[in-house]
């Protein structure tokens, strides 16, 4: 990725459409593409959720493994995101270790979730500062038609939200597990909205070819009650204060969207969340 | 002399209705900034703004006098890396050049190696403004101006012009820089 | 998080644990042209994060496949020294060295003209000596005067400060203690001449009135940022004038 050939004449089209509030694929600028959810598809995982924004295709896998806690919190249990790019995903991407591509899909992932405090890690504590679950949440990129940073996201609490945590006893200074399943101490349901600038409008869920011609984009995180947390902007180019604050506004609404169909598809019931 | 301003990048130094924007300004919708750092300069006669920097970028451009050591022989090309640019702050990195046969001297030029050969340090004139940067060698002060002997490494010294391997005395023919550095 | 009795970080009349006003920045002092093997360097000291940034270039590019056809490439380096923080850290970047190296860069690009520089590169190098929060936006405000030292022509100077949420109030630039224990941390890049958002991150938990209150407070930072960055520059080529004469 690191050399991109800017396609003026494409980056001109864009333009041009969006300037009578078109895109090339026919939406308007506040239309996410079609989303879908489907979990459990990993057997072996704790929790696994396919999920595709358009063409674009993500699936996010939960491991459970008992571990030493951070000497600053010992006490809690550890959540850690890792993304890797499949390299069929696109001629662009280049097997080998993450790029810093990668390392910034998983780390705005990861923020969008901890800050949110989705998961209650005080609940991952199995030996007091010696023993806790680490929880490993990997994302692999198969499928990338744009938008990476919201299918991510979504894959990853979507395995999240339909995983279980193993059951354990503790016999002295040792973990057994038991065999049965726990439902997941889950406190929230965040959800990340990605636009792109173009010119001098907002696109909102940009496709590839869009986000080949971006000037930058603004990723902002929810939770279920409306307070932000998360929020980072990617790329050279800049957004003014006004521009700021239209995208946040118009990311709040479809983050509500969003949640509603992250709810339908994964019927859950919603009240539960933030009960554990 | 007046009191010097200094003023900064981003900085509004006026409208193109009031003066034409010089070398360290930009003009954007009508209006000119400043984008460097440094003094600022008006020309009231020529009715000009401009800002003149304390450093420019090292960089070559047309028209620069560059030493440079060659790196690689080709055909008709020796690969030259730029090694330092007169009259310009030291280079952080080096620059990539390439003589041509064509620009090597007014005369014809038979072979590159009648000019130049690997390891020559040299003298060179900039004719591109971008890499690999085109260079030419014709002025009289540009050229080789310090060589050793292809055969056994020794230096070669400049002896009624021509150049002489101060080991064994077998001379090399080279395009030779009226500021060769070892003369006898 | 520890249970233990915490300390209050903001009295009853809104003065912060070292002595500011909410609103208030800490003292910040930038140096430049202050390493002899670069091309361009600036030094910050701000509050107590010191940071010294290098900038090489615009030179070729290495290797060469890397170079662009049309602008120069940019890269920074965002480094933090093993002795910088309380405990020792590994000196081999982390993804949160590799993270910030990403969005520094491109908080300064929009600001450099790459476009004069074909087939080059240009990089900055940053290297944090000592770290008290808000590195990233010290690091960017220092790289920027570092690129104007170096002579590379830019659109403005690129200002950064970040907001905080401690003890329930927004607090502008927040020093290490306060990112420690506070509820949020929204850094902001900006050119003020341009009314440019250059670089933008938040994470912990802010309402929406929250949210265009920091927007507000950023922008009051950032053009204080600007000023001292200004001032620099200014006492920068004062200097030179007057070592000249000297000489």
């Amino acid at each position: 990725m690191s050399q991109r050939i800017v396609p003026t004449v494409k980056r001109r089209q864009i333009i041009e459409l969006s300037e009578s509030g078109r895109r090339m694929d026919g939406r308007t600028l506040t239309d996410y593409r079609e989303v879908t959810i489907q979990t459990g598809l990993v057997e072996k995982a704790e929790g696994s959720a396919l999920v595709s924004i358009g063409g674009t295709k993500v699936i996010a896998g939960i491991k459970f493994e008992v571990g030493d806690p951070f000497p600053d919190i010992p006490n809690e249990g550890v959540m850690q995101v890792g993304a890797e790019f499949v390299p069929f995903a696109s001629p662009e991407f280049e097997p080998g270790k993450p790029d810093e591509v990668a390392v910034e899909l998983a780390r705005v992932v990861d923020r969008g979730l901890r800050e949110s405090k989705v998961l209650d890690t005080t609940k991952l504590c199995l030996i007091p500062g010696k023993k806790v679950w680490i929880v490993h949440v990997d994302v692999y990129i198969l499928d990338h038609c744009g938008n990476l940073i919201d299918a991510a996201a979504l894959a990853a609490l979507s395995a999240m939200l339909t995983a279980s945590m193993p059951e354990a006893c503790i016999e002295g200074d040792t973990v057994k597990l038991t065999g049965k399943r726990l439902p997941m101490p889950l406190t929230d349901i965040p959800i990340n909205i990605t636009l792109a600038k173009i010119g001098n409008k907002l696109f909102v869920d940009p496709s590839f070819e869009e986000e080949e011609v971006l000037d930058c984009r603004l990723s902002v995180a929810f939770k279920q009650n409306g307070m932000l947390c998360a929020m980072q902007k990617g790329e050279s180019g800049y957004l003014t204060p006004e521009e700021v604050l239209r995208a946040v506004e118009i990311a709040k609404d479809k983050s509500q969207e969003i949640r509603k169909k992250v709810v339908e598809s994964l019927k859950l019931n919603c009240d539960k969340v933030g009960e554990y | 002399m007046s009191k010097t301003k200094i003023v900064s990048p981003g900085e509004k130094l006026g409208v193109i209705e009031e003066y034409i924007p010089g070398s360290g300004t930009y003009e954007e919708d009508g209006k000119i900034f400043s984008s460097m750092a440094g003094e600022l300069e008006i020309d009231p006669k020529n009715r000009s703004v401009g800002v003149t920097p304390s450093k420019k970028p090292a960089v070559p451009e047309v028209g620069d006098v560059v030493e440079g050591i060659v790196v690689g022989m080709k055909e008709d090309v020796a690969l030259v890396k730029i090694v330092e640019i007169k009259g310009k702050r030291p280079l952080t990195g080096d620059f990539s050049a390439q003589l041509h046969i064509s620009q090597v001297s007014k005369d014809y030029t038979k072979s590159i190696f009648d000019a130049v050969n690997l390891n020559d340090r040299i003298l060179a004139k900039v004719t591109t403004g971008w890499a690999p940067y085109q260079l030419s060698t014709v002025d009289d002060d540009l050229g080789v101006i310090y060589a050793t002997c292809t055969k056994c490494g020794g230096d070669l010294v400049l002896k009624k012009g021509k150049l002489y391997c101060t080991n064994d005395n077998i001379s090399e023919k080279k395009k030779i820089s009226r500021l060769y550095l070892l003369k006898e | 998080m520890s249970e233990s009795k915490i300390e209050r970080l903001i009295s009853e009349d809104g003065i912060r644990c070292d002595g500011r006003r909410l609103d208030e920045i800490r003292p910040i002092k930038f140096q430049l042209g202050v390493l002899k093997n670069t091309d361009g360097s600036a030094y910050v000291e701000w509050g107590r994060t010191k940071i010294l940034v290098g900038v090489m270039g615009p030179r070729e590019s290495h290797p060469k496949h890397l170079a662009l056809s049309d602008k120069a490439r940019v890269e920074a380096y965002y480094r933090m020294a093993s002795f910088s923080v309380e405990e020792w850290k590994s000196p081999a970047p982390s993804r949160r060295e590799v993270e910030l190296s990403k969005v520094i860069r491109e908080a300064l690009e929009p600001a450099i003209f790459v476009e004069f520089f074909p087939r080059t590169s240009i990089d900055i190098f940053i290297e944090v000596l000592q770290a008290d929060g808000s590195t990233r936006c010290a690091s960017i405000s220092a790289a920027s005067l570092a690129l104007v030292d170096a002579g590379i022509p830019m659109r403005d100077l690129v200002a950064s400060i970040a907001v905080g949420k401690v003890e329930g109030k927004l607090v502008l630039d927040v020093q290490d203690k306060e990112d420690k224990a506070g509820e949020s941390d929204m850094p902001m890049a900006y050119m003020p001449s341009k009314n440019a958002v250059t670089l933008l991150q938040m994470d912990g938990q802010i309402t929406h009135d929250e949210f265009l209150q920091s927007i507000e407070l950023l922008k009051k930072g950032c053009i204080e940022v600007y000023k001292k960055q200004k001032e620099a520059i200014e006492s920068h080529f004062k200097g030179a004038v007057s070592n000249e004469e000297e000489a």
